[in-house]
């Protein structure tokens, strides 16, 4: 009768050690894709800002296009950063470029606008382009969301930094969260 | 003692059912929302009353303001609006978006089946496009367009309506007579002046006639509000006089009680 082979211990301690890792791999991306989806609440706050300052854009070119000529490029730059502005799945880095951007086109256009002959003559369009407009942009301008979430992608990346299971996080792909600042500022 | 004790609570019985009935007229009144500050108040004052009128057409008016929709289009922010606001099928939504110089309407299943959507289309392009968009009379143009609707509603329900008075009609005569006895005199509103009024808080409202001439409604609105006293707080002085003259005669009942005079036997 021939006797079973019975598994290499060494062979049997290699799987153990493989299913182990493995085992803690999968942990760890779990935790930290857990762990970054707890930032949702702050993207979803700066993409709402960012939304906001989209929707100010839009008026302004509104105003804009009963004065000045649509293929302004000023006005053309504009309406491009609108749409990566209110483009949550744009890249981060373009969004953020497109909101350094946002403030000084729109006071830019203000100023023209304010300048124009069409626009001094209708005291409608002078009551949006000297109080209402740039009322609306400053408030926009308002850095708050942009400060908590880079707050709280920093505390983020230096846990992960710091922890063993998110060298594993890292090592199976879960990413460091992008700053917007440092991202506006010229990329990671 | 018990009577002064039932008339206090009486008393406080009608306060609360009073401010109940504030709550409720208050929450019941809200047709119109000027966001962007365009409408006067005789406006909104007529807009409510117009609604008061077209009950019984089944029909009713809300109308919202906005300076810009921040890119949105302006029929589908309607009908979101409309779905938002909760509006019942017989509403009407008219939306005048002022600084993109765009308006919609939307409406309720019921008015549909009166006024079917290229009707209530005719009556856009026809009463308040011209005014809302070339004169700026935002006033002028809800008020056209507002009778213009309520009147078609009636005639298709076979009905009839009196909306004289309302929005500016049958005003001429008393404003001329207002001009000519030289108690007051207004100038009619510059285009794009709308809303001078807006930052400085003056209240005084002009608007405009039916045969386009423009009066002061600062009068009307006086009126109009010692009327609507009783229906905006539920609380008019009046009931106030009432409720203390009550008041009085219980007290005045329970001191008589009090002395009854001296008893038989008693000295």
């Amino acid at each position: 009768m021939a006797e079973k082979k019975g598994l290499h211990p060494a062979i049997a301690c290699a799987i153990m050690c493989v299913m182990l890792a493995c085992a803690l791999c999968m942990g760890a991306n779990r935790g930290w894709t857990k762990e970054r989806k707890s930032l949702d609440g702050e993207v979803s706050a700066l993409n709402a800002a960012l939304s906001a300052r989209a929707e100010t854009a839009y008026n302004l070119l509104t105003v804009a296009a009963r004065h000045m000529d649509e293929s302004d490029a000023r006005l053309a730059q504009l309406r491009g950063d609108i749409k990566l502005l209110e483009n949550a799945s744009a890249p981060l880095a373009e969004r953020a470029a497109a909101s350094a951007r946002y403030q000084p086109a729109c006071k830019e256009i203000l100023s023209a606008l304010a300048a124009l002959p069409g626009v001094q003559s209708d005291s409608r369009d002078v009551m949006y382009v000297t109080q209402r407009l740039p009322q609306a942009v400053e408030q926009c301008a308002s850095q708050g969301a942009q400060q908590a979430y880079n707050e709280a992608a920093e505390a983020y990346n230096a846990r992960m930094r710091k922890s063993f299971s998110g060298l594993l996080a890292r090592l199976t792909g879960v990413d460091f969260a992008p700053s917007f600042a440092a991202v506006q500022e010229g990329g990671l | 003692m018990k009577n002064i004790r039932f008339a206090a609570f009486l008393l406080a019985v009608l306060m609360l059912l009073s401010a109940l009935q504030a709550g409720l007229a208050a929450s019941a009144r809200e047709e119109v929302y000027d966001d962007a500050s365009v409408l006067s108040g005789q406006t909104v004052a007529d807009i409510v009353s117009l609604n008061e009128l077209c009950e019984d057409i089944d029909l009713s008016f809300t109308v919202v303001t906005r300076h810009f929709l921040g890119g949105k289009e302006a029929q589908a922010y309607c009908d979101a609006l409309f779905d938002e606001m909760d509006l019942s099928d017989e509403s009407v939504l008219l939306l005048l978006v002022i600084g993109e110089e765009r308006y919609a309407l939307s409406a309720g299943e019921d008015v549909y089946e009166t006024l079917s959507a290229d009707k209530l289309a005719n009556l856009l392009a026809a009463n308040f496009r011209t005014p809302y968009l070339t004169a700026r009379d935002y006033n002028g143009a809800v008020g056209v367009f507002m009778l213009s609707a309520a009147k078609e509603a009636a005639r298709a329900k076979g009905e009839s309506i009196d909306t004289a008075g309302l929005f500016g009609t049958q005003k001429a005569q008393s404003a001329q007579a207002e001009q000519s006895s030289g108690e007051a005199s207004f100038t009619a509103p510059q285009a794009g002046e709308w809303w001078s009024g807006f930052f400085s808080g003056d209240e005084s409202i002009i608007y405009k006639n039916a045969d386009g001439t423009y009066s002061s409604g600062l009068n009307s609105i006086a009126k109009t509000q010692d009327d609507k006293d009783d229906n905006d707080s539920g609380f008019s002085f009046g009931k106030l006089i009432v409720i203390l003259l009550i008041i009085s005669l219980l007290s005045k009942k329970k001191k008589v009680k009090r002395n009854p005079g001296p008893r038989p036997g008693s000295r």
